[in-house]
């Protein structure tokens, strides 16, 4: 199944054939989380939303209408509910009268490592965070990326350029190490 | 290339066996549902009765009397009803002679 092309996976998916729908879901599922987050920042929010989108996918097969694009059509729906969700969000924290707690899956093991990232990479416009991300997390081609993303690969070079050059600067800078040399 | 990779491994969704957890419970709530089951096959449905209605009605068009021969049935039931000899006579006579 994993070597099966995503037009014949959809096709066998829309037989209900079960393993054809997990295949797409172990294929596409991580891709969908990095143009969540890269939208949204919050990685605990990136990852509900990449599971709903790819639920809400599964049950809206029929409605794919380039089956062989599968990805691209998810990503799409993705972006959407991404930036759906933001809009939510400020909305929220404009009418918020009191700080919201925080939510528990942000509380646990590896909060600070993706805190530090998440703020590194707020640094970055939402294009370069998705090309850094496909890049350098998911291992993507800037092929892959440019057909995904509609831009040339050229583009995507440029912006996984800048996008590194930002994340160098702001993850080796250590604040306190300029605090101490203030106070020496 | 790989060499100037930044290190994102922090970022890895679902790290470990989070992501085996986070694949069941995709799938779980993606199981068809017995309503979008409906909706699919209603809309096939509803398409096929559509069709049919059309190809039947399709003979009952085509062997529809036409406009001049219900004038003609009507100028004879009036001209046999009254005895009168009806005054747009000639048309009768073109819709006899179609």
């Amino acid at each position: 199944m994993q070597d099966e092309s995503d037009e014949h996976l959809v096709a066998l998916a829309l037989a209900a054939d079960p393993r054809a729908r997990e295949a797409l879901v172990r294929r596409h599922l991580r891709a969908a989380f990095v143009v969540a987050v890269a939208i949204v920042g919050s990685a605990a929010d990136a990852e509900d939303i990449a599971q709903d989108s790819m639920m809400i996918a599964l049950n809206r097969l029929h409605q794919c209408r380039e089956p062989a694009r599968f990805g691209a059509w998810l990503r799409h729906s993705v972006r959407n509910r991404a930036l759906k969700h933001l809009r939510r969000v400020k909305v929220r924290q404009a009418f918020a009268l009191r700080p919201q707690p925080m939510p528990q899956a942000e509380t646990g093991s590896g909060f600070a490592v993706r805190q530090h990232l998440a703020k590194a990479l707020d640094g970055l416009s939402p294009v370069q965070r998705e090309v850094v991300l496909l890049h350098d997390l998911e291992s993507w081609t800037h092929a892959e990326i440019a057909d995904t993303l509609e831009i040339s690969e050229v583009a995507s070079r440029q912006h996984l350029f800048v996008a590194r050059k930002h994340l160098r600067q702001t993850l080796t800078w250590d604040p306190t190490r300029k605090k101490e040399g203030s106070h020496g | 290339m790989d060499e100037e990779r930044v290190d994102l491994s922090g970022f890895t969704p679902w790290p470990g066996a989070a992501f085996e957890a986070a694949v069941r419970r995709v799938l779980r709530g993606a199981s068809p549902t017995l309503e979008s089951v409906l909706v699919r096959q209603g809309r096939a449905a509803l398409v096929a009765v559509a069709v049919a209605a059309m190809l039947a009605w399709i003979p009952v068009w085509l062997a529809r009397p036409s406009p001049r021969t219900v004038r003609a049935g009507e100028l004879l039931s009036q001209w046999a009803a009254t005895g009168e000899r009806p005054t747009d006579v000639e048309s009768f006579m073109g819709a006899l002679n179609d």
